[in-house]
């Protein structure tokens, strides 16, 4: 019996220092991926945005990027542990205040979600207007955010 | 300034009106430029950027068929005359044209280049979000787009070198050559001493065609350059 305490004691030993490896060795993969997740977001900002210009726009187009949106912002939301900051040592924007502030970060990345749901269902409605406004809001709640928590260049 | 200064000279009429509006624009919308991009605010940084567009697309315009003074055939000149200029070798018994320098004339060029290619970037560039843009964004791809962005910021460094050298030019003729450049760009007059050919004015309807075909671009561009729509 205490042999085999002795065994899951050591196996636990070992699973730890092998994920703390693993949480060292990908915070910079943690970022680079966080980072792209923005960049979908940036794209698919453009493509609401080209259509919006157009005569005519596609409720399609914007609705799939919307939900595009949605699912790269919710995956980058979750890519911010703790230590994955300026700490690093990773080229990165993210400000200190989004782990010293958690509770406000938590708030406006809830508040973009819920505006990126907003447009996709407006686009679903097929109302110009509604959409442009929706579109306009969800922008806002960007810059909201990285007002507060993306280092300005 | 190839011909000599003189006060006792006789007033000549040296820049006209869109020279003299088109400089004193660009020294008033550089810095709101860079103001309203410095504090975020991009929808005045857009509409001083089609202003700009306008007064850029203007200044071509006016170099190919404005008053003698503003005319590119008139003052880009070869590196034999820009030689000779530095030399300070000139012949007193021909009279001599007024205006841009060999050398100025390139400044020019090479300054009103860098502001059309400043306007071109801005027109297609965007944010890092993706959420500003300028008029002409959706027709390049988010990469293109992206680039511009950079050369943006580039050009916008090259700018700030070269009116950093414009002025120490400016500074050189009023102190060292004593020949204030900054009083005929605010008048458009100028006294000279000696022979010299007189400028030749363009007709006011010359200008107004020009300002309504460069306010036309700038507002055809501002508006995303629509197409006619084939029903």
């Amino acid at each position: 019996m205490g042999k085999q305490k002795g065994y899951i004691a050591a196996a636990l030993m070992v699973c730890g220092t092998i994920s703390t490896v693993a949480i060292a060795a990908t915070t910079a993969e943690i970022i680079t991926t966080r980072q792209a997740h923005f960049k979908n977001i940036a794209k698919a900002n453009k493509a609401i945005a080209d259509e919006l210009k157009k005569p005519s726009p596609s409720m399609a187009i914007i609705r799939n990027n919307a939900g595009a949106i949605t699912a790269a912002g919710d995956r980058a939301f979750r890519a911010f542990p703790a230590g994955s900051g300026p700490e690093a040592g990773v080229k990165t924007e993210a400000l200190p205040a989004i782990w010293q502030r958690s509770a406000d970060f938590r708030t406006l990345s809830a508040r973009m979600l819920a505006a990126s749901r907003a447009l996709g269902t407006a686009a679903g409605q097929g109302n110009a207007d509604q959409v442009r406004a929706a579109s306009t809001a969800l922008g806002q709640s960007c810059k909201n955010c990285h007002s507060s928590f993306r280092a300005r260049k | 300034m190839i011909a000599p200064k003189g006060s006792d000279g006789p007033r000549v009429r040296l820049w006209d009106i869109g020279v003299r509006v088109t400089h004193g624009g660009f020294i008033i919308l550089l810095p709101a430029l860079w103001w309203s991009w410095k504090t975020g605010d991009m929808e005045w940084h857009k509409l001083f950027g089609i202003i700009m567009l306008g007064l850029v697309a203007f200044r071509i315009l006016w170099g190919l068929v404005g008053s003698s003074t503003a005319r590119f055939s008139r003052f880009v000149r070869g590196p034999a005359a820009i030689f000779a200029y530095l030399r300070g070798g000139t012949n007193d018994e021909q009279p001599l044209p007024v205006g841009h320098n060999p050398l100025g004339g390139w400044s020019v060029i090479v300054m009103l280049s860098l502001l059309g290619f400043q306007v071109a970037t801005g027109l297609i560039a965007q944010d890092v979000d993706g959420l500003e843009s300028g008029p002409l964004n959706h027709l390049v791809s988010y990469e293109t787009a992206d680039a511009a962005r950079a050369v943006h910021g580039l050009i916008f460094n090259i700018l700030l070198a070269l009116i950093a050298l414009h002025i120490c030019a400016i500074f050189y003729y009023t102190v060292v050559r004593r020949d204030s450049l900054i009083a005929p760009m605010i008048t458009g007059f100028r006294r000279f001493s000696g022979r010299i050919i007189e400028p030749v004015m363009a007709s006011p309807l010359r200008l107004i065609m020009c300002i309504t075909f460069a306010a036309a671009l700038a507002s055809w561009i501002s508006n995303g350059a629509p197409l006619p729509q084939g029903e």
